[in-house]
């Protein structure tokens, strides 16, 4: 069967590689640091949504643990690899909601699984992801965390040390902003902002708290530490190979170090493409349960990104 | 054919092993490798920062149009000294692609040898059967797709609409794939779709002859999704899965009969509960001294409830007798015992990942009403690396001798899968 893709996976990688960007975005203007928190966050994930718009990507995500050698990082494993297609487009009100599909390319065993999911900006509104079981021939609706129980963490993405959380864009409401201190940071000038979720969503949080170390002059992000409820660091993302596509800034190589179990994961985007035509009846459940309905529409994607 | 399925299977055993080696220095005794503590800073990390060494990663594998799978499986039961009762080698090849502009094919082949010791040797020592193989084109707001391949009806798997494809029963949940022609119409928000098959796989036992098996099965399925729910009715004329024994003359049925039914599901915070529906019209059943139809409503509630890696599934599913009369009988294997007006299952299940994901284990337990069956069973999973799997699981079933369930009374099994995908 194929219980084994969702390998906790309940969501879709895409919008990860997107939302990651949520921090990773566009933008020459704003090299001036007199910007609040609180703005900077917002002029943040106003670029990354333009940047992320109708995106077709192609990526591949190895996971190891990692240790360090000779004082570098480096796996100390065989790495699992996945190679995955994705395509999302912006929606609803002030294009703040997404819809995205993400379709696994390789291992093997895992070829052919599509995700569709649906992240709302409203808070008030529960994300939703579907997933296609070929083997009994249905789509299957996940339970997407939402709860309040803080026991629980967000699910893993097919596996890694990406989680559903960690893809979620918008809902700036849901936090509040501090700037912690500004200066430079490889290279580039930077201001480091904490985000505190409120306490109705620090109950549905796996973090206590995030530091953004965001480039205030392109409006990425370089590296996020995030944090636990009792203030310990547990999970750090940090930004890699930082270049301008399409007019846009962003990092091809994001890696998520689980500072807890010693794991991490790489997502390094081998292709990019921006304002592609995405229709947005492309992203439904017609996509996972019609695969030449998905291959025609992929083939065109793809043919537009060469 | 033989003894190439057991030249490559000593091949992918050797590999195994091999691989486990490799896999083991790489991962465990390197001991140049220090792993941090949690709360270490990695201030050096640049653009330069080569995690992966001088491990190439491959972008794609060759022949990436080839999907073969090698696995080798073993049964055994602990009630008779551990005997093996499964041995066998399943070698599976396949591929997938677009058909001109608009169309999607999938083939699989699966070709099974039978070791000696295996239960089914003596039936057949070998044999190659088509997994799945289907043609689909897509047109506009239509999709029609033509081959065999499997359709799911209903919310819960084995509920009260999952009924188009056979399954292996209890102990053996697989769902057998069936030559079908359907077609489906998207709109915004909903979909039809309309199957039809002219031989419907049924599942019977080799000691009994099956009485006119030339029906023909159709359905049709129209859903509609809403924000935090999916609905779907159904209907159609269908045909039992399993195969009804005549107790008058001996002979099993399996006469067509009509289904109306209501599936749904709903997302509550980490649970999402699954409903289902259906009446059944004209169905075969044993009365005394008479083989009759009646007609059923069976239901089925779930949750489905995720924390953190671990997922919990509990169900029940119930079948109840719309006319019904206390002479109502259900065919045994030697003979028959009374039937219930209501039957009800339960069913529980759990399963996580430990060890980095690399490994997950499982337990379920499924219990019939009146304590007439309670079946166990545990798995262990080990996911040794994006090409190699192996599980071990085991069934334990103790059920009353004098009810419908007597023939699994007792039943246990241990089995274990190695698998190689490519």
């Amino acid at each position: 069967m194929n219980r084994l893709i969702l390998n906790n996976s309940n969501s879709p990688l895409l919008v990860v590689a997107l939302s990651i960007f949520l921090i990773i975005s566009v933008s020459n203007v704003y090299a001036e640091t007199d910007l609040s928190a609180r703005e900077i966050m917002e002029k943040v994930d106003e670029e990354s949504r333009k940047s992320t718009e109708s995106a077709f990507t192609r990526m591949k995500l190895t996971t190891c643990k990692y240790g360090k050698r000779d004082g570098k990082v480096k796996c100390a494993e065989k790495a699992r690899v996945k190679l995955v297609e994705s395509a999302q487009i912006n929606t609803g009100e002030n294009n703040k909601d997404s819809k995205s599909i993400a379709i696994i390319l390789e291992p093997a065993s895992e070829k052919g699984i599509g995700m569709l999911s649906y992240s709302y900006d409203d808070s008030d509104r529960d994300n939703e992801t579907w997933l296609y079981l070929s083997a009994l021939g249905k789509v299957k609706r996940i339970s997407v965390r939402n709860s309040d129980d803080e026991e629980t963490e967000s699910a893993s993405i097919f596996g890694t040390e990406m989680t559903t959380e960690d893809q979620e864009t918008g809902k700036l409401d849901d936090y509040t902003y501090e700037l912690l201190e500004q200066g430079k940071f490889r290279g580039r000038e930077v201001a480091v902002i904490e985000s505190t979720p409120k306490p109705h969503r620090l109950s549905k949080s796996s973090y206590g708290k995030t530091q953004s170390w965001i480039d205030t002059e392109r409006f990425i992000s370089l590296k996020v530490q995030m944090f636990d409820k009792y203030n310990n660091p547990i999970k750090k993302l940090e930004v890699g190979r930082v270049e301008k596509i399409n007019n846009v800034w962003m990092g091809r190589s994001l890696t998520f170090f689980n500072t807890v179990s010693n794991r991490l994961t790489n997502m390094k985007l081998e292709a990019i493409n921006f304002d592609i035509d995405i229709k947005e009846d492309f992203l439904t459940q017609r996509a996972l349960t019609d695969q030449a309905f998905r291959e025609k529409y992929l083939k065109d994607l793809r043919k537009q990104a060469k | 054919m033989v003894n190439l399925i057991k030249i490559l299977f000593i091949y992918l055993m050797f590999g195994l092993v091999f691989n486990s080696v490799v896999n083991a220095d790489d991962s465990f005794f390197d001991d140049e490798v220090v792993f941090e503590d949690s709360n270490q800073e990695l201030d050096e990390w640049s653009d330069d920062s080569d995690i992966f060494g001088d491990e190439s990663i491959d972008d794609e594998k060759s022949l990436a149009w080839l999907n073969l799978g090698v696995s080798q499986k073993w049964g055994f039961n602990p009630a008779s000294s551990y005997s093996t009762t499964k041995e066998r080698t399943e070698l599976t090849l396949g591929t997938s692609g677009s058909v001109s502009d608009l169309g999607y094919g999938e083939v699989e082949l699966k070709a099974t040898k039978y070791w000696p010791s295996d239960s089914y040797y003596s039936t057949s020592a070998s044999d190659i059967e088509v997994e799945r193989a289907f043609l689909q084109f897509s047109f506009e707001d239509w999709s029609t797709k033509l081959g065999r391949y499997t359709i799911g009806w209903g919310e819960l798997e084995g509920g009260a609409l999952d009924v188009v494809n056979p399954a292996g029963g209890l102990t053996d949940p697989k769902i057998i794939s069936q030559w079908f022609l359907s077609a489906t119409r998207y709109s915004n928000n909903s979909d039809l779709s309309l199957f039809y098959n002219s031989n419907p796989s049924i599942t019977k036992s080799a000691l009994l002859s099956l009485k006119d098996d030339s029906d023909d099965e159709f359905g049709v399925r129209y859903g509609i999704n809403r924000e935090g729910s999916d609905v779907a009715f159904y209907a159609g004329q269908l045909i039992p899965n399993n195969a009804l024994k005549n107790l008058i003359d001996g002979v099993t049925y399996a006469s067509p009969y009509q289904l109306l039914g209501f599936g749904m599901n709903k997302a509550f915070d980490d649970y999402l509960l699954k409903f289902d529906i259906a009446y059944k019209r004209n169905l075969e059943h044993n009365r005394l001294g008479q083989f009759i139809k009646v007609d059923r409503i069976d239901w089925d509630l779930a949750f489905d409830i995720q924390k953190n890696d671990r997922q919990w599934l509990i169900s029940i599913n119930s079948q109840y007798l719309l006319d019904f009369y206390e002479d109502y009988l259900t065919p045994t294997l030697l003979a028959s015992v009374s039937t219930k007006r209501n039957t009800t299952t339960y069913m529980a299940s759990v399963s996580d990942k430990f060890g980095d994901s690399d490994w997950s284990w499982s337990l379920s337990n499924i219990a019939a009403s009146n304590n007439d069956l309670s079946l166990t069973s545990a798995g262990l999973d080990w996911d040794i690396n994006d090409h190699w799997k192996a599980s071990l699981g085991a069934s334990y079933a103790n059920a009353k001798s004098d009810r419908a369930f007597s023939l699994l009374d007792d039943y246990q099994r241990v089995n274990l899968e190695v698998k190689y995908q490519y």
